[in-house]
């Protein structure tokens, strides 16, 4: 087991193109950091880079204390579980699992020993003698993983291992990963693009855009407290809803209205550089609320909006509302659009566009109607509408640069 | 591919009975549509065939048309007894265990170099398919030049370079001839065994690889531990086909020896004797015992190695 520091980690291809950007980012021993980010951002080449299969291109990359950016990867004593699992398909189950002890000269009695342990845990004792062609997509998984864990290496790296699974099974493993890691205590790199998994799965996330790195912070801070308006609409499930917005007084002004700032936000927004007019707010679903539901109506803001659609998810209800006026066309918030697939949907035009709230379960908002919202001031996300760095950050201990 | 064996599966449990009378229909129709290309197959293939095997029971007659009588076995029996014939196939054998092996040899190391190449892939094959590509004829008659014991290229470098074999008679003595027909041999068709391995080299995924480089193996135990044994069902294609080709040898033979010095094959001394001697019945029983040895061989691979195939295609196909 160790820690694995990346230090400036750049990755160059020889037409020019930087897939990964400076990265700086240090994993403690033990820790389960994961990189998410759309695809292309980036994160499969770093995770590459520190397996030793692709070049460091400038930088340091260590694990251990030890600089690696000249071993293969045969002498890191890393393990990687790939998305395709990677099984070799002439070999049996068992013969898959031992194959990195046997290279390494470990005798036959001890092999047969971790890879029979690595079996029971991962419950695959009756197909130690099957070949990977005659496995289900889960078992496969479970032998990529056993694979890596008899070795009992330095650290996991991990390539999107979930995203050919169902999605039942997605949930089941990603609970299995979870315990499995904090049962061995392994550092572990884990890719993915699936915000979910990010969010249910690490101690620490990392996401990255278009190489570079734009946030690393605990699931929970990444959600509250978004670096910029990438992450802020990255993580989080249905996104957070966005509107144009310009800087007037003490408030911001709207397609929902003149928005008064609460204090602390106000006082934060001069604190980073107060001289932007145009910004973007960011409003989370469960921010808004129906009026009439409202916890404390004080500490927000009632407005109007039509009710387009309302889906009712027994526990809440998620009420969208279209707004006229300015809509958000940032490059961060295309790009997270284009990945997802949503770029394909004219949902939004130019002279308005539409947000999602969630709502108790209990408010009548009625699809074809106009229903009575009230949003929460205190929550509110402002971004620079320029960079798109965050007014609203709060700014933890972490520093890392962005250059977003 | 799994979606297609659960769907024969659900097949049978729908509708059984209608499903028969359509599926007949469909086989009518099936026979129906083959039957051009099995009458041509007929024509061609079979009824030559057949009329050969005929020939082979019967003395025929070459000066009065038509006139022929039973002969029983008693082809077969001369031919096995013949020294010439029982030389043939030990010359045939030779031929194609060694050229089959060389063949396999340069064939991988060729297949692997234009593989990784990382510039002017199409080039490079290109270049390596040539000698493929060249009529046998041509072939055979290029290296009768080169071994040509005054002034063929072999021996004038030789003698230039003050080397033993400069005046060696290549192909008017016995082991040189036949190792003269091997290296032409090899020459041809090393590119096509290259081409069929490239192919089963380059459906290897190479997250395999990359699983292999970070399992500790280093370039030697990833070639004999993933690429070789992945490439089993691709080498074993390629050597039935070549053993296949190499067992019938003919035209190599015709041009560079005339069947002497030790290169007489099986379907060479068939055609002497059918051509050259006239012995339709004899040279016939040759051709059929050829067609049989080629045939048990074939048999042998298909069972010896064809469930093997069966078996790793399936592992292969994931």
């Amino acid at each position: 087991m160790a820690e694995i520091e990346l230090d400036g980690v750049t990755k160059r291809y020889p037409d020019g193109t930087e897939a990964v950007k400076q990265v700086d980012l240090e994993i403690a021993d033990g820790e389960f950091v994961i990189l998410v980010g759309p695809s292309g951002c980036g994160k499969s080449t770093a995770l590459r880079m520190i397996a030793g299969l692709e070049d460091i291109s400038a930088g340091e990359m260590r694990i251990g204390g030890e600089v690696v950016n000249d071993l293969a990867p045969k002498d890191r004593d890393i393990a990687m579980v790939f998305q395709n699992y990677a099984l070799y398909p002439h070999m049996t189950v068992r013969e898959n699992m031992g194959f990195a002890l046997k290279l390494h000269g470990i005798d036959k009695a001890r092999i047969d020993e971790r890879v029979n342990e690595a079996a029971r845990i991962l419950d695959l004792n009756e197909h130690l003698d099957r070949k990977p062609a005659n496995l289900s997509g889960g078992q496969r998984q479970r032998v990529a993983m056993g694979r890596a864990i008899v070795r009992e290496p330095k650290a996991f790296l991990m390539d999107e291992p979930l995203s050919n699974l169902d999605a039942k099974l997605r949930v089941q493993m990603r609970s299995e990963v979870s315990r499995l890691q904090q049962r061995l205590g392994t550092t572990t790199v884990y890719v993915t693009h699936d915000q979910t998994e990010a969010m249910t799965l690490g101690d620490r996330v990392a996401v990255m855009r278009s190489g570079v790195l734009q946030q690393v912070a605990s699931p929970r801070e990444l959600y509250a407290d978004p670096r910029n308006l990438f992450v802020a609409g990255f993580i989080g499930s249905p996104a957070m809803n966005f509107f144009g917005g310009e800087l007037v007084g003490q408030g911001v002004r709207t397609p929902l209205g003149e928005l008064p700032l609460p204090d602390a936000l106000r006082r934060s927004v001069e604190r980073h550089g107060g001289s932007a007019r145009q910004v973007v707010v960011g409003i989370r679903p469960e921010d808004f609320e129906d009026a009439a539901l409202a916890a404390d109506p004080e500490e927000g803001f009632a407005f109007e909006a039509p009710i387009e659609l309302t889906e009712s998810m027994g526990s809440e209800i998620y009420a969208h509302f279209s707004f006229e006026g300015q809509v958000v066309r940032a490059d961060e918030l295309r790009e997270l659009e284009e990945d997802s697939g949503g770029a394909d949907i004219p949902h939004r035009t130019d002279e308005g566009g539409s947000a999602v709230a969630r709502l108790d379960p209990q408010s009548d908002a009625r699809s074809g109607q106009r229903a009575k919202l009230w949003v929460d001031l205190r929550h509110l996300h402002l971004f620079d509408a320029k960079t798109g760095n965050s007014l609203t950050y709060s700014g933890a201990a972490e520093t890392t640069d962005t250059a977003a | 591919m799994e979606a297609a064996t659960a769907d024969t599966k659900i097949a049978p449990t729908r509708a059984p009975r209608k499903r028969r009378t359509a599926e007949e229909d469909e086989r009518r129709l099936a026979r129906f549509m083959i039957s051009p290309s099995l009458i041509l197959i007929a024509i061609v293939a079979a009824y030559p065939i057949g009329y050969a095997v005929w020939l082979s029971f019967h003395e025929y007659s070459v000066r009065v048309p038509g006139l022929s009588r039973g002969a029983g076995f008693r082809n077969y029996t001369n031919a096995l007894n013949d020294s010439a014939f029982q030389s043939a196939i030990l010359n045939t054998f030779i031929f194609t265990a060694a050229s089959v092996f060389f063949e396999l040899i340069l064939g991988v190391a060729m297949a692997l170099i234009m593989h990784n190449a990382t510039r002017g892939k199409g080039v490079l094959r290109t270049i390596v398919l040539v000698p493929w590509a060249i009529l046998t004829v041509v072939t055979a008659i290029t290296w009768q030049t080169i071994f040509e014991p005054q002034l063929g290229f072999v021996n004038t470098a030789l003698r230039g370079l003050g080397l033993p074999g400069g005046n060696i008679v290549w192909l008017g003595d016995k082991p040189y001839a036949m190792i003269v027909l091997v290296i032409a041999d090899v020459w041809k068709t090393a590119p096509f065994m290259a081409l069929l391995v490239l192919a089963g080299m380059q459906v290897i995924p190479n997250d395999v690889y990359d699983a292999a480089k970070v399992d500790g193996a280093n370039a030697w135990q990833r070639f004999t531990k993933i690429t070789l044994p992945l490439l089993k069902p691709a080498i074993l294609v390629a050597l039935i086909f070549r053993t296949l080709d190499a067992l019938r040898i003919f035209d190599l033979p015709f041009v560079l020896t005339k069947g002497t010095n030790g290169t007489n094959t099986l379907s060479f001394e068939a055609y002497q004797q059918l051509r050259e001697n006239r012995l339709i019945g004899l040279g016939s029983a040759m051709s059929i015992l050829t067609f049989l040895i080629v045939m048990i061989v074939s048999f042998a691979y298909i069972r010896f190695v064809g469930g093997n195939i069966r078996g790793l295609a399936d592992e292969g196909g994931r």
